[in-house]
């Protein structure tokens, strides 16, 4: 999986190249993220790497950064 | 019957029946109707201004509700105010409203002009209080009054009389054939969508089920307890429905017992109801209109597979209802085609409009040949029998089903100490809204990052407006273009930053 792949997608549906950055922000307390946002990252990851996540397997405490994001997807490619 | 005396009887009837249920509490209507008595006693002993607002801050607990009951048994027009709702927003609310007293369903921390205290002591207080029903909030007088997004820059408070609601309740009961069961609330009790459901549940002696935003933020807790809720009535927004659309399992063998949805809040996607009705092949869905000066909703559409086949857009209400009618600038009513705007009829339409804001109210609530008439702003259009809907007057928008004011967002921002100027741009899929950009003139040159800047402009903001208000991108510009009559020419403007 390419992982710098992954952060631009995140990046994208933040629309805030912070994400690029600083890896380690919470997306969800900083407010680029949202449960809308989350239906557009999953269909994403979907779209343009071909991994599904169900959206019950997602939740703010483990997928709440770029880096976790990241490890969360490798466990499920 | 007015409100309280409904669920009065269903109270003595069946005291038994679980009224309320939410996060594995529960209350059935003997205890709703006792508790909120005990308040209602409470209150009432403590002599405050006559028919002065009292604010409930809180959540989705059971004590909300026999907050909200309390105060108006006690004489009192009560507020919501949800936990999502930011400090300084509520300073404002309490202080604007006038109000005497905040009664509080979670923890509250925060330094306000205006005493305080639990539901539960005030219950307890009261406790085997006898009911007296001469107090309570009656007729034209006010019941609730729901605050939402101002062009001024602060919100405004919407008046709701207990004749508003008690019509409202009945006309809905009729209009979407409404059965008994369990009804689900999505929506926090300071956004009036909440009431399509309340009411119209504790009026017909029906269990409420309320998911709570944690519920909501953790997907997996959602549908578990979606699953096991028995859930006959849906109500939402379209965006709520979409982000469960996103289980391929939520369906009809999850949710076996669901016969009717409701939605309003916002536009109804074509999308959405395809999807609803291949998984919910039995279910009714009913696409509902009207702003929260009319008392939640006026008109109802029940969706057909023709509609889905015949229109690109879904209609709101059928031609012939009496109560929404497109009238031209001169209040003339429009011929089929031609657009105008919605104006709403009938005895739902606020009968004292917004509170302590005559200008504003009379801007918007006029008098038409003898009846009093709300000037929705929306605007519309009539083909083959059906009102269809085509968009706003000014710069109010729906984001997600919140409705807000760009001016007021625009406001809050160039009231920011770095900020010399602001325009919001709403970023469209369509005719839908799905994301805000502000453009940013600042005072000074940058000297940090722009992600940096934008993040410490977002954590101000984010104490004066509600998250789903704060513009999720922001750009930075060393002015912002004019046209010329001197003021923003924001066509050019999202041009420029590619909108």
């Amino acid at each position: 999986m390419d992982k710098e792949k992954v952060i631009q997608i995140i990046a994208d549906v933040c629309e805030d190249d912070v994400v690029l950055e600083e890896r380690d922000l919470d997306l969800f307390q900083e407010g680029l993220l949202d449960s809308f946002g989350t239906i557009n990252l999953l269909v994403a990851f979907e779209d343009e790497l071909g991994i599904n996540v169900p959206i019950t397997v997602f939740n703010r405490e483990e997928w709440n950064t770029p880096n976790n994001i990241v490890m969360q997807l490798e466990e499920l490619a | 019957m007015n409100v309280l005396q409904q669920i009065a009887s269903v109270a003595k009837e069946h005291p038994e029946k679980v009224a309320y249920r939410s996060a594995g509490q529960t209350v059935t209507y003997g205890e709703l109707w006792e508790q909120s008595n005990a308040l209602a006693h409470t209150i009432k002993k403590m002599n405050l201004p006559k028919n002065s607002p009292i604010t409930v801050y809180g959540h989705m607990s059971p004590k909300q509700i026999i907050a909200f009951l309390g105060v108006v048994k006690a004489g009192h027009p009560y507020i919501p105010l949800d936990i999502s709702i930011p400090s300084e927003r509520i300073t404002h609310i309490v202080e604007a409203s006038k109000s005497s007293f905040m009664i509080t369903t979670e923890q509250f921390d925060l330094e306000i002009a205006v005493q305080q205290q639990a539901a539960n002591d005030l219950i307890v207080k009261g406790e085997g209080a006898q009911n007296n029903p001469t107090t309570w909030v009656s007729e034209d007088e006010v019941f609730y009054i729901i605050y939402t997004s101002g062009s001024t820059g602060k919100p405004k408070g919407v008046q709701i009389s207990e004749s508003n609601l008690r019509h409202f309740v009945a006309w809905i009961n009729e209009a979407c054939s409404l059965p008994n069961g369990v009804y689900l609330n999505q929506a926090p009790y300071s956004f009036d969508l909440s009431v399509m459901d309340l009411y119209p549940a504790l009026t017909g002696g029906r269990e409420l089920h309320a998911i709570t935003k944690s519920q909501i933020e953790n997907a997996g807790l959602l549908f578990e307890e979606l699953h096991d809720s028995s859930i006959n009535v849906w109500t939402s927004t379209p965006s709520f429905a979409k982000i469960c659309l996103m289980n391929p399992e939520w369906n009809d063998e999850q949710m076996p017992d669901l016969q009717t949805f409701l939605f309003c809040g916002e536009v109804l996607p074509l999308q959405v109801v395809k999807e609803l009705k291949q998984r919910f092949k039995k279910a009714t869905i009913y696409n509902l209109y009207g702003p929260t000066e009319t008392t939640v909703a006026v008109t109802a559409v029940e969706v057909t597979d023709d509609m889905i086949k015949t229109y690109e857009h879904l209609p709101i209400a059928p031609v012939d209802t009496g109560v929404l009618k497109i009238m031209n600038e001169q209040m003339e009513e429009v011929t089929d085609g031609e657009k105008g705007e919605l104006v709403i009829f009938g005895p739902t339409v606020s009968t004292s409009g917004y509170l302590y804001a005559e200008e504003q109210t009379n801007k918007v609530f006029k008098t038409h040949e003898g009846e009093r008439v709300y000037k929705a702003g929306d605007l519309g259009y009539i083909q083959d029998g059906h009102i269809f809907y085509a968009g706003r007057s000014d710069f109010q928008i729906k984001l997600h089903g919140y409705r807000m004011e760009i001016e007021e967002i625009e406001k809050q921002i160039e009231a920011l100490d770095e900020v010399g100027a602001c325009v919001v741009l709403p970023v469209k899929s369509g005719e839908e809204v799905t994301a805000l950009t502000a453009c940013v003139a600042l005072h000074n040159e940058m000297t940090e990052k722009p992600f940096k800047v934008t993040k410490n402009l977002k954590e101000k903001l984010l104490k004066a407006i509600p998250n789903y208000m704060v513009p999720k991108k922001f750009v930075y510009l060393d002015s912002l273009p004019l046209n010329m009559n001197g003021k923003v020419d924001r066509k050019r403007l999202a041009v420029e930053v590619g909108l």
